[in-house]
């Protein structure tokens, strides 16, 4: 977790997740959030973290680079770690352009 | 006073006796030989068949009340109003042995008395003090309060002010025997604001009540604590309707509440009350001590018990005075009014309860028995007892367009039927008794007397169409004759009393205001 | 003594598998089952016999009877026959009992309704054709249904006269007309809180009235011309305007506050002629306050019609093509770039346009998008993260299950009238206990003034003392925090947040559950809640920057000093009001009667406003403007219909087009949120005063500023100086404005 909190470029600027409340697809987004959003805001105190949750939806990753550009990638079933490392490589990502 | 819907069957149906079979009775009865005007009124009595017949009932005369059988012996005011008077006179006698016998046995004895209100409703007490002995009721945290309704404003009635005056220990010790009855914590008595005198004698007695112990904390010694209050109303009429009065007790504009919920589910300040009429309370301790099969020993099943009538009007002798229910209406007058004021004959017709119940002619006074059952049957109510007699004098429209001025100005205009209808009724009696009216105005006004009854939220409305049914039921002809008389006079009267002579007759008369009658006056 | 079926129903849900509701259900009373006209109906035991007769489809007359007022059966419209009972029964006074038989058209039923129609129409003055009323008139519908066809009422003594009231510049009073029904005064005395009318007199001499010459002082006093079934209380503003029939009716949402109320706008060609509230249980009833009402006249005053452009000291009017272009040389020849292009969001802003307008701004690298409230250059002391930080979580109808509420820096009365309705509700029937830090106000309800300082809010969480509702806070089963939107515009704002988090926090088991949500912040703009969720915030470091391009986008509450003169400012709005004049560009933008858009009320819950009439002259739908200007300025943004920019609204969050429902923030992440403000490195609270953010009710936003009607109110209530005119004189007393 330190590490992605640490290893987001200064280019990303918002970072957005879609969460359902209730249903087990969101249950590893759920938990990634609860475990490294303090960690992420401390050591990123621009980025904006949104965490939009309503009922029913895919979870998803989106994130905002400089320019309005945006990427996205679908969290749906996976575990804590595998959501860490989704955003890993979305952050990461030279490529432009939705998942 | 007000009376209860139950009376409302009475006023729509006519009532025609039963041919009946032939009985033993009348042929071995000794008086057949030599009638007397007494004697006859009992077999008359006996030959209509109505709700309190038994089948060859006892023949039994009522009326005569012994002295040694009346309850209020004060209530002339002639003796000491005050605790040792009322001692002297049998009050606060063993009044703790009776509180100790039990909520239960006491409403038992006033069910075996049957007791029924004396405010005018003729509900039986004994019914309605245990509904607030509902089972389950020790569980209901809140105070319980017996109210009296000592505000006695139904025109013609009083005997309530009387008992006040002459024997208001017998109203504190009756709200304490009461109360016990019903497991009340106090007990308030709502009382008319104009009896000055009569509240001060019950104050007084509530005060010497209080310094001999005999209510308050542990009242006569029994363990039972109960307090009595006594507030002053404020001159309107509609707070002797008990959920009115409830309401003025509480500080609010008097006006009535829906039932259901009824009083004794919550009443006063929200807690179980029961709201009863002054008489009907002071009567109470002396049915438990002389036994309520003593009480019941009088008048006829189902209307059992002594009541004080109040008497007033065209007799000789206008008076206050209690005596047995059943008691045949003439007697009454005759033993104890002196008769009607220039001869029985002299007599036009008969409120016998009060300005709320329905006026009779002198036929059927001839005949009825003063109590609940005998009046129903013949379309009238008794009442509060306060009977208002008028001879051949009186203006019988004039006094029933008083009545509907009474109702107009009483009514508390919560409800649309009242507060609209009263004032019209009393615009057309007014017009009626002045004769400016159309002939067929006549049957406007009773249908819409049909439309105030039994759709208002109290009984005001009820007993504001009751008299102008009565007047119409039995006095139909002088009305007709009023109007006649006003037309031959003025000419043709149009809806709403205005004069067809002062009609523009450039315009069409429209064909709803009552001048088809004559519409060739165009020509004119 | 009838009792609301208080189960929540969530709708279907639009995408994704269906997965259970966050909601639970709450325990129903046994159902009991009648028979009304033959039809068996099952209904919860507590309703009255008139509720049960309209769910069995049989419509019952009734004047005096409301379903959200207090019982009163004095009309006697309502009777209906019983079974079993020898007179007729109202059934709005009568609680349905099993197995009962109820008929609702027999012949004795007809009479009676006949009758009680007769009576009420003997007293009732032939003003049809001057009323006001005429067309929504329950009397009129109702005599025509079930009253007899002619009136036997020709007394020579003529009709009741009653004198006029007057109870301000809002409700005229024809008091002939009045048929005594007292849902006015059930009205003002269990909604509005103000013990004013009542029932003076006896008889046929009963009259409704305050008794003393009074204005009727409540900021919901226009729902009593709603109420009243004659026209007997009418609209002063409207009086004589319009005729029901002739009027477009259009649903939409109100925004002149942040509760988001649904209301019906009532337009008649280009003009709007009054607003009217809608039903909706579960945010503002059957109620709008005054405000939402009223200030629609100002939609004729001082508005934007074409481009203006700046040249020197005055404005000169411009085609679309010249104003945009002038702004983009505007934002050549300053300079800006990144940060320095700054955005300044407004109350009235609707969603759709702050989501183009983050999206061209982002596009041209800033992040520097603020609000237009003190502080709003720096991100939100909330923070916009986790949404349950900035919305009234409990939701609005919750609020009546709430027995003791904390107000933090909030005039309730003022910034969310409706929501005070529900205080009002909750003390007078469940005895909810109240508790104020912050500068009083007159309140409907009784409440504790506990402090008026940040530092007493610290102070009474952590030694909260003996008093009678420190006590009942200690017990509370459903304790309500409440902190105001002021609260976060003060220098105390995260302070406060502090402290309140950390005392929920450390009663969580109270404050935080599935069926209860204690702690909520109230917005008091209607933009605000969008806002947030948008993620339409400035990132520290946009705040120390010296801007040098600044959009204003119905911006007009800000600071002007926070203008720096050298910079050059785009206005777009509907009205010219305070940022107008410091625009060098002004681009007309469409009031919220004229464009169809998104609005998110301060619970989160999104609902559509709907266009009711067109924009004035040369205005334009506010994101359709910013998508113009981004084409312009060489930034196309990739929506070109509103379908396409609702996708996108959907792309950043879901809650903002899940439309009339609440998407409620899950119990985890509210901790979250809570544990982030306990956690904020904030210094400590000072002792400054919490102060009102509203001075004046009635003159808060463009909209209210320019109507003639909120200035006679703002005149009349908040600085008290209203002269009743002579009501005899005739025309100025009862005649409209405008």
């Amino acid at each position: 977790m330190t590490t992605l909190a640490r290893s987001i470029p200064r280019t990303v600027k918002e970072i957005r997740f879609h969460l359902c409340q209730t249903s087990p697809a969101s249950r590893g987004v759920r938990q990634f959030i609860l475990s490294s959003y303090s960690g992420i805001k401390a050591s990123n105190p621009d980025l904006k973290f949104l965490v939009r949750e309503a009922a029913g939806v895919e979870p998803k990753a989106f994130v905002r680079w400089e320019r309005g550009v945006e990427s996205s990638t679908g969290l749906s079933g996976l575990n804590e770690k595998d959501v860490a490392s989704a955003l890993n490589q979305l952050v990461n990502q030279q490529t432009v352009g939705k998942a | 006073m007000l009376s209860s819907s139950s009376l409302l069957r009475q006023s729509t149906s006519t009532f025609r006796p039963r041919s009946l079979p032939k009985s033993n009775l009348l042929r071995s009865h000794p008086s057949t030989s030599n009638p007397s005007p007494l004697n006859a009124i009992s077999q008359r009595t006996n030959l209509i068949r109505s709700l309190a017949t038994v089948a060859d009932p006892p023949v039994r005369h009522y009326g005569g009340l012994k002295d040694q059988d009346r309850i209020f012996t004060n209530l002339y005011c002639r003796h000491d109003h005050g605790i040792k008077g009322a001692r002297s006179r049998g009050d606060w006698h063993k009044t703790k042995e009776i509180l100790l016998k039990g909520d239960s046995w006491l409403i038992q004895q006033i069910k075996d008395s049957g007791l029924r209100g004396r405010g005018g409703a003729g509900f039986p007490s004994g019914l309605k003090w245990s509904f607030m002995n509902k089972p389950g009721w020790e569980k209901d945290p809140r105070p319980r309060y017996l109210v009296v309704n000592a505000d006695e404003g139904e025109p013609g009635t009083c005997k309530d002010r009387e008992i006040m005056r002459g024997d208001p220990h017998k109203l504190v010790e009756g709200c304490l025997v009461a109360g016990r009855a019903m497991n009340a914590t106090a007990a308030y008595i709502y009382i008319r604001g104009e009896f000055y005198q009569e509240a001060s004698h019950v104050q007084q007695a509530i005060d010497e009540a209080y310094k001999a112990g005999l209510i308050g904390k542990n009242a006569c010694g029994s363990g039972y604590d109960f307090d009595v209050y006594l507030h002053r109303g404020a001159g309107a009429y509609i707070c002797g309707e008990e959920t009115a009065l409830i309401e003025s007790l509480e500080g609010k504009q008097g006006k009535p509440r829906l039932k259901p919920p009824f009083p004794a589910d919550v009443g006063l300040f929200g807690c179980p009350s029961t709201v009863a009429n002054v008489e009907t309370v002071a009567v109470a301790p002396t049915i438990i001590r002389r036994g309520g099969k003593w009480f019941a020993g009088f008048g006829r099943e189902r209307n059992q018990g002594t009541k004080v009538f109040c008497v007033s009007g065209h007799v000789n002798h206008p008076c206050v005075v209690e005596e047995e229910m059943s008691i045949p209406l003439q007697e009454l007058l005759e033993k104890h009014c002196g008769g009607i004021r220039g001869g029985w004959d002299n007599l036009k017709g008969i409120i016998p309860g009060g300005c709320s119940v329905p006026v009779i002619p002198k036929d059927v006074c001839e005949k009825v028995l003063m109590d609940y059952d005998s009046l129903k049957d013949n379309q009238t109510s008794l009442g509060t007892g306060a009977v208002i007699v008028m001879d051949k004098s009186t203006d019988m429209i004039a006094a029933i367009a008083r009545f509907s001025k009474f109702y107009k100005h009483e009514s508390c205009g919560q409800c649309t039927p009242c507060r609209e209808g009263t004032t019209w009724m009393m615009n057309m009696m007014d017009r009626m008794v002045e004769g400016r009216a159309q002939e067929r105005e006549i049957d406007m006004l009773l249908e819409l007397t049909k439309q105030v009854e039994g759709h208002t939220i109290c009984a005001l409305g009820d007993a504001a169409a009751w008299p102008i049914q009565g007047l119409m039921r039995h006095f139909r002809p002088e009305v007709e004759a009023r109007l006649a008389g006003f037309h031959a006079k003025h000419g043709q009267v149009l809806y709403g009393g205005k004069l067809l002579s002062d009609v523009d007759t450039r315009y069409a008369i429209p064909d709803n205001l009552g001048g088809d009658a004559q519409r060739s006056i165009a020509a004119v | 003594m009838f009792a609301r079926s208080r189960f929540v129903a969530r709708r279907a849900i639009k995408f994704g598998s269906g997965s259970r509701t966050l909601s639970t259900t709450l325990p129903r009373r046994a159902d009991i089952t009648l028979t009304v006209d033959g039809k068996e109906v099952t209904v919860p035991q507590g309703t009255a016999l008139i509720q049960a007769c309209e769910a069995a489809g049989a419509t019952v007359p009734r004047f005096c009877y409301h379903d959200r007022l207090a019982i009163a059966g004095n009309c006697r419209m309502c009777l209906v026959e019983v079974e079993r009972s020898p007179k007729p029964v109202a059934s709005c006074a009568m609680p349905a009992m099993p197995g009962s038989k109820v008929f609702t058209n027999t012949p004795l039923v007809h009479k009676a309704r006949e009758g009680v129609m007769e009576f009420l129409l003997a007293n009732h003055p032939l003003d049809c054709a001057i009323c006001d009323q005429g067309g929504e008139c329950d009397l009129q519908d109702q005599s025509m249904r079930y009253g007899s066809d002619r009136t036997r009422f020709h007394e020579i003594t003529g009709k009741r006269a009653v004198e006029n009231k007057d109870l301000g510049p809002i409700v005229k009073t024809s008091m002939n007309r009045c048929i005594q029904c007292t849902r006015c005064v059930r009205f003002a005395n269990d909604v509005a809180g103000v013990e004013d009318l009542g029932t003076t007199g006896r008889g046929n001499d009963l009259q409704i009235g305050m008794y003393v010459e009074k204005v009727m002082d409540s900021e919901m006093s226009g729902n009593i011309i709603d109420l009243c079934p004659v026209g007997a209380l009418t609209s002063k503003p409207y009086a004589f305007q319009a005729r029901p029939w002739e009027l477009k009716k259009t649903e939409s949402i109100d925004v002149l506050d942040a509760v988001g109320s649904n209301i019906r706008i009532d337009s008649r060609g280009v003009q709007v002629m009054r607003i009217q509230p809608k039903i909706n249980d579960e945010v503002n009833e059957e109620w709008i306050n005054d405000k939402t009402r009223y200030a629609y006249d100002g939609l004729k005053y001082q508005r934007l019609t074409t481009p203006l452009v700046r040249e020197g000291d005055r404005f000169v009017p411009a085609t679309w093509e010249h104003a945009l272009e002038t702004i983009r040389h505007g934002l050549i020849n300053s300079g800006a770039k990144g940060d320095e292009i700054k955005a300044v969001a407004g109350h009235l802003a609707d969603t759709e346009s702050l989501t183009t307008l983050k999206d061209l701004f982002n596009k041209l690298g800033s992040e520097n998008l603020t609000l237009d409230q003190p502080f709003g250059d720096s991100p939100p002391a909330t923070g916009v993260d986790l949404r349950s930080n900035y919305l009234f979580n409990t939701g609005i109808e919750n609020i009546e299950e709430a027995d003791a509420v904390l107000l933090i820096g909030t005039n309730p009365r003022h910034e969310a009238a409706i929501i005070n309705t529900r205080f009002r509700k909750s003390f007078l029937r469940r005895g909810a206990n109240f508790g104020l830090i912050g500068e009083t106000f007159p309140s409907t309800f009784e409440l504790e003034h506990l402090g008026q300082s940040a530092k007493d809010a610290e102070t009474f969480f952590s030694k909260p003392g003996n008093g009678t509702f420190a006590k009942i806070w200690k017990e509370a089963k459903k304790p309500l925090i409440i902190v105001g939107s002021a609260v976060m515009e003060t220098k105390d704002g995260a302070a406060v947040l502090k402290a309140v988090s950390k005392h929920v926090l450390a009663n969580q088991a109270r404050f935080l559950n599935q069926e209860w949500n204690g702690f909520s912040i109230l917005q008091r703009a209607a933009s605000r809640a969008a806002a947030y969720d948008l993620g339409f915030t400035p990132s520290t470091t946009s705040s120390s920057v010296k801007p040098k391009f600044i959009y204003l986008l119905n911006a007009d509450e800000f600071d002007p000093t926070t203008i720096p003169s050298s910079s050059f400012v785009v206005y777009q709005g509907h009205h010219g009001d305070l940022g107008a004049q410091y625009a060098d560009v002004c681009l007309p933008g469409s009031a919220y009667t004229e464009k169809s858009t998104t609005w998110i009320n301060t619970e989160g819950r999104a609902q559509l406003g709907r266009t009711a009439v067109p924009p004035p002259g040369a205005s334009r739908e506010d994101w359709k403007i910013l998508r113009a200007l981004s084409e312009v300025l060489n930034q196309p943004l990739p929506y070109d219909d509103v379908l396409a920019l609702r996708d996108r609204m959907w792309d950043i969050s879901p809650t903002l087009v899940r439309y009339d429902s609440r998407e409620i923030p899950s119990v985890e992440l509210t901790k979250l949120g809570l544990q982030v403000l306990s956690e904020n490195k904030t210094s400590q609270a000072s002792g400054e005063k919490f102060k009102k953010p509203i001075e004046d009710f009635y003159r808060t936003d463009p909209i209210s500023r320019a109507s003639v009607t909120m200035a006679a109110c703002s005149k009349a209530f908040t600085k008290g100086d209203y002269v009743p005119a002579d009501v005899d004189e005739g025309a100025t007393a009862q005649a409209s404005y405008a």
